[in-house]
């Protein structure tokens, strides 16, 4: 555990530590580590789920998880921790609880403690309007509570902050932002603050430093992944095509008892083609899971057209005519199911609690392959489960009896049973971190490229998503708005929302303002018109179609071409 | 993949809160399984000689008493369970047929009663009925509500569970996916609040026995036995029946609390 | 009286006004004595004399020992709360108004064993939920954040506990309210007719067992209209205590 700044330090810094040695039971989450934060200094450290980074700020902080022994030294100056989560009382308004941080830390008053934190607020980049101290935290947007977290901090003016997984869950655009706002008032006013969190959280960007968190030492983070597994290969032809998909959902009706809907997916047109990889990308509420379930009609759309190979899957799947309710394959829907498979979010909660694994692989295989003898059945899920990076022994487990990680790759092992040729991924590695979420997408792109699948990845990670793929669509508010092949997403995108998104991805400042507006009260016209650089007030006007500015690259921006100073 | 056997330190699992409620409930089964014994045991304390209960000392009348309540209690407790079953499965039905407007209502309307004080209609229906099975209907009716309640809760959580999306994208028709999926998913959450009569049933039959509405002399009921013997200041008589309808309570909130306890994942 | 109190009194209106203006006024038409309405609105006060206040200190004791115990359980308070807990289904209301009937009986005083006898039930109640949920907001679940947090950021045990911890524990409380009036209703029947007090649940019994339909069903119309109106009580309680509802007065225009 070298570190260069251990050696000529001369005035002690705000944390140090000297063989700083952290157990739990009998099993070592960190051994002897030696680190030194200077003044203004914003270190991050990486580590996936269960490493020990909550503990590590804990020890730090003086405050040890019940069942952690600490040996060795550690000094620290006048802190701050921003625990897990960033839960505060749930129900008591934010205003009070920040007075009461600012108030006990400075001896102020409520209304100077309100000044102080307005002022925080300020740094954060929060506008005035936004500002809605007397709620309770729950009743307010995460985003602006984490906000609040931070301001409440740039309030006190602790010399050292300790932030365990900060702004987690918000989308990467929004937690960009606010992190770098952090890091510069960390810089700016000689605050040492370290950043703990998952490695794909992109703490990376705004730090000076990172230190991953691997088999209980503190190394120097290995660089994720940027170039495809393997050299794609071109795709064939077009077989799954999806036109003018859109998906609306009933409200209650009116005060004069209208009905009312709330539409999520506009008139969505994509192509899918053999051996094609399509990463749909997009943040919270840009309905890129309702698009991939809307593709797989689960439930299907409430307008449009699915087609997979000639065949119209929502004519398929609407309730049958009277007297062929019992032909086994009505409207050839069970033939498309045995094609197109899915990945869900939570792959742990995708299985029957009540089945073992097994059963449940028989089962699919009982209705999706009848020309697979029952004798022959177990071989192949014995087959599929080896092939999806598991023992085939894991055949005889229950659901509840999987860690996260083996419940994702059991529901690819599912997937693929049938022997299908498009995969329809939602976020299927969102419940992992780090060389977890890493051997899943490896294995997915393995299997991918085994057996020549189609695949579909909706993804809020922009880099991740476009590194395996062909193709990329970013959707924003139901809306394509921009699609291209990945390259030139990954170099050059065209939408300022796409370029937000890159920046997000490389841990750099994004170039939007303020969080993405509720499905309920999205602004006429361009949907991103109060958050983007580019927008004048035509954006207002008419909602930006798409048109091609390239061979193959769609963009829906009025001002595209314009630049942000213009 | 080798951390799989390291649980996050993050999110530890909360400890063996299930587990203890899951100890609590069998130990509540035990002791009502013993009581039951011990009642059906009873005559036979009596020396072989005919029995009476207010000849014999106050353990072996008491649990004479307790045949009359504990089976009566079964009654109205399958009653009720049935009943509240009956009522949410109705409502879940509604929801997929008619709308969920209509499923809405028919649950709103158990939740209003469930806030009623249904108990006191036990006494009443004691004492201007006669028959014992018109009371074991009105005592079942007092518990259907929150066994409603909770079942539909239930039933409308597993309703949105994504391993039901997960067995239709593998083809399966409806039929098949309730037969497959959602049937065995369901007997023990719904077992559960069936259960959750039981105790109800028992209180609501001690209670309207107590004031002496309750089942008729012949029958035998702790309840009546704890009423008489507060009315004449009997001590001796009032402690073996008290104990016994406290115990017998505990041990049913127990059997509810740890059904609720063991099924729900850790 | 505090403002969500009269909200939540003005919205029960329709349901615990009129049900015992109907079981009132019922009574004065078909019930067989001459002076039943009298009797009856007489027997509402009394019941709602005996339930009221068992209710408010039982919940409130419950409460805060059930919130000792998952903070201190080997201490005085902490035992008394675990024992309060446990203890829950063990002691319904009406044997503990036996019990009381039989302490009378022996020449003990009615009225402070009448509200011990149904206070005990609500603080049994009310600690069986407020311990665990205490325990799951000083545990380290995610429940425990924002005890957590609140010690990252330096403030001190008793803020913590008392603006932290102890509101997730009242919550389910309160919203456990409706069962505790219930059994408080149940109680107090039974306490009025074994104590011959001259509440509307004895008037009831006694009309039962004249088995007198016309005397009975006005009394228990009227009764499910003072559950609805303590139950209305307990939520505007809710509204009243929960901070979220303290909020814009502290700070003029900041």
């Amino acid at each position: 555990m070298t570190d260069a700044s251990v050696l000529g330090a001369a005035k002690p810094a705000p944390v140090e530590t000297e063989a700083l040695t952290l157990m739990l039971g009998d099993r070592v989450l960190l051994d002897r580590a030696t680190l030194r934060v200077e003044r203004g200094q914003v270190l991050a450290i990486t580590g996936g789920a269960g490493s020990g980074k909550t503990a590590l700020l804990g020890a730090l902080a003086g405050q040890l998880p019940a069942g952690v022994d600490m040996a060795g030294g550690a000094r620290i100056d006048g802190h701050l921790l921003i625990a897990q989560g960033g839960r505060l009382a749930p129900r008591r308004p934010l205003a009070l609880q920040v007075a009461e941080v600012v108030g006990h830390h400075l001896g102020l008053d409520l209304r100077s403690s309100l000044r102080r934190m307005a002022d925080g607020l300020d740094r954060m980049g929060i506008p005035a309007a936004a500002r809605r101290f007397d709620l309770p935290p729950e009743q307010l947007p995460e985003s602006l509570r984490w906000a609040c977290l931070f301001a409440m901090a740039v309030a006190v003016g602790p010399a050292v902050l300790l932030a365990d997984a900060p702004a987690a869950g918000l989308d990467p655009t929004v937690r960009l932002r606010l992190l770098h706002r952090l890091a510069d008032w960390a810089r700016a006013d000689g605050v040492a603050l370290i950043l703990a969190g998952r490695p794909e959280d992109g703490l990376a960007g705004p730090a000076d430093r990172v230190l991953a968190l691997r088999r209980a030492r503190l190394l120097p983070a290995n660089p994720a992944r940027t170039e495809p597994l393997t050299p794609l290969e071109p795709p064939g032809t077009a077989r799954l095509h999806a036109r003018g998909v859109g998906m609306s959902y009933p409200l209650a009706p009116g005060p004069r008892g209208e009905a009312r809907s709330l539409a999520v997916l506009h008139g969505i047109d994509l192509d899918l083609r053999t051996g094609e990889t399509l990463a749909l990308l997009g943040e919270t509420g840009s309905a890129k899971a309702t698009l991939a379930r809307s593709l797989l009609c689960l439930p299907p759309p409430t307008a449009g057209a699915v087609v997979w190979m000639g065949r119209d899957l929502m004519a398929a799947t609407a309730p049958p005519a009277t007297g062929d309710a019992n032909d086994p394959d009505r409207g050839g829907l069970r033939r498309a199911r045995r094609d197109l498979q899915p990945l869900f979010p939570d792959p742990a909660a995708s299985f029957d609690p009540a089945m073992t694994l097994g059963a449940q692989f028989g089962l699919v295989l009982e209705s999706l392959r009848p020309d697979i003898a029952a004798d022959r059945r177990d071989h192949r899920i014995d087959e599929a489960l080896e092939e999806a990076g598991l023992r085939p022994e894991a055949a005889l487990r229950w659901p509840s009896a999987l860690s996260v990680a083996e419940a994702a790759h059991a529901g690819l092992a599912r997937a693929i049973l049938s022997e299908p040729r498009v995969l329809v991924a939602d976020e299927p590695a969102s419940s992992l971190s780090a060389e977890e979420r890493e051997t899943f997408l490896d294995t997915l792109m393995a299997v991918r490229d085994r057996r020549r699948l189609s695949l579909v990845l909706a993804t809020e990670r922009y880099d991740e998503g476009l590194r395996d793929a062909h193709r990329g669509v970013v959707m924003l508010a139901g809306r394509v708005v921009e699609s291209a092949d990945a390259g030139t997403l990954r170099t050059a995108p065209l939408h300022p929302y796409s370029r937000a998104m890159l920046a997000a991805a490389h841990g750099e400042r994004p170039a939007l303002q303020g969080d993405a507006p509720s499905a309920f009260a999205q602004p006429a016209g361009c949907p991103l018109r109060r958050r983007c650089p580019l927008a004048r007030e035509f954006c207002a006007q008419a909602v930006p179609t798409l048109e091609e500015v390239a061979p193959g690259h769609h963009v829906a921006c009025h001002y595209w071409d314009t630049p942000a100073d213009g | 993949m080798a951390e799989y056997d390291q649980p996050p330190l993050s999110h530890p699992v909360p400890p063996e809160t299930p587990r203890a409620g899951f100890a609590r409930g069998l130990s509540g089964a035990a002791i009502l399984a013993a009581l039951a014994l011990a009642c059906a045991a009873a005559p036979l304390m009596a020396d072989g000689s005919a029995v009476h209960r207010l000849d014999a000392d106050p353990v072996a009348a008491a649990l004479l008493d307790g045949r009359g309540s504990l089976s009566f209690a079964l009654l109205a407790a399958v009653l009720g369970g049935l009943l509240g079953i009956g009522w949410a499965l109705l409502a879940g039905m509604l929801g997929t047929l008619v709308g969920s407007r209509a499923e809405r209502r028919t649950i709103a309307a158990a939740q209003r009663m469930a806030g009623w004080p249904l108990a006191l209609l036990v006494p009443l229906a004691g004492g201007l009925t006669g028959p014992v099975w018109l009371l074991a209907l009105v005592t079942a009716l007092t518990a259907a509500p929150a066994v409603a309640v909770l079942a539909h809760a239930e039933l409308s959580g597993l309703m949105r569970a994504e391993f039901l999306t997960a067995a239709r994208a593998a083809g399966l028709p409806e039929g098949e996916v309730v037969r497959r999926h959602l049937i065995p998913n369901l007997t023990r959450p719904l077992l559960a609040a069936g259960v959750l009569a039981l105790p109800r049933v028992l209180a609501a039959e001690s209670f309207a026995s107590l004031l002496g509405l309750g089942l008729p002399p012949a029958l035998g009921s702790w309840g009546a036995s704890v009423g008489l013997a507060a009315r004449l200041g009997d001590p001796v008589a009032f402690v073996p029946p008290a104990l016994l309808l406290a115990l017998a309570l505990w041990a049913a909130c127990a059997i509810a609390d740890g059904m609720a306890a063991g099924h729900r994942k850790p | 009286m505090p403002r969500p109190v009269i909200r939540r009194l003005i919205d029960a209106v329709p349901t615990a006004v009129l049900p015992m203006v109907a079981g009132v006024g019922l009574s004065a038409l078909v019930a067989p004595q001459p002076d039943a309405a009298m009797a009856l609105l007489r027997g509402l006060m009394v019941t709602l004399l005996l339930t009221l206040p068992s209710l408010a200190v039982g919940t409130a004791l419950g409460t805060l020992a059930g919130s000792w115990a998952a903070v201190a359980p080997r201490s005085a308070g902490g035992l008394v709360g675990r024992l309060l807990a446990g203890a829950g289904p063990l002691l319904p209301g009406f044997l503990l108004a036996a019990l009381a009937a039989l302490a009378v009986r022996a020449g003990a005083s009615a009225a402070p064993l009448g509200w011990t006898a149904l206070s005990i039930p609500a603080a049994c109640q009310a600690a069986r939920l407020a311990r665990p949920a205490m325990g799951r907001a000083l545990g380290p679940g995610p429940e425990g954040g924002a005890v957590r947090m609140a010690r990252g950021l330096g403030l001190d045990e008793r803020t913590v506990l008392r603006h932290h911890a102890l509101p997730q524990a009242v919550a389910p409380v309160m919203g456990g309210l409706r069962a505790a009036v219930l059994a408080a209703m149940v109680g107090a029947v039974a306490l009025e007719s074994l104590l011959d007090l001259p509440g509307a649940g004895a008037l009831m019994v006694d009309a039962a067992r004249a088995g007198s339909a016309a005397g009975a069903v006005p009394v228990l119309v009227a009764l499910g209209g003072l559950t609805a109106l303590l139950n209305a009580l307990g939520l505007g309680v809710r509204d009243w205590i929960d901070p979220a509802n303290h909020s814009s007065t502290p700070y003029e225009g900041a």
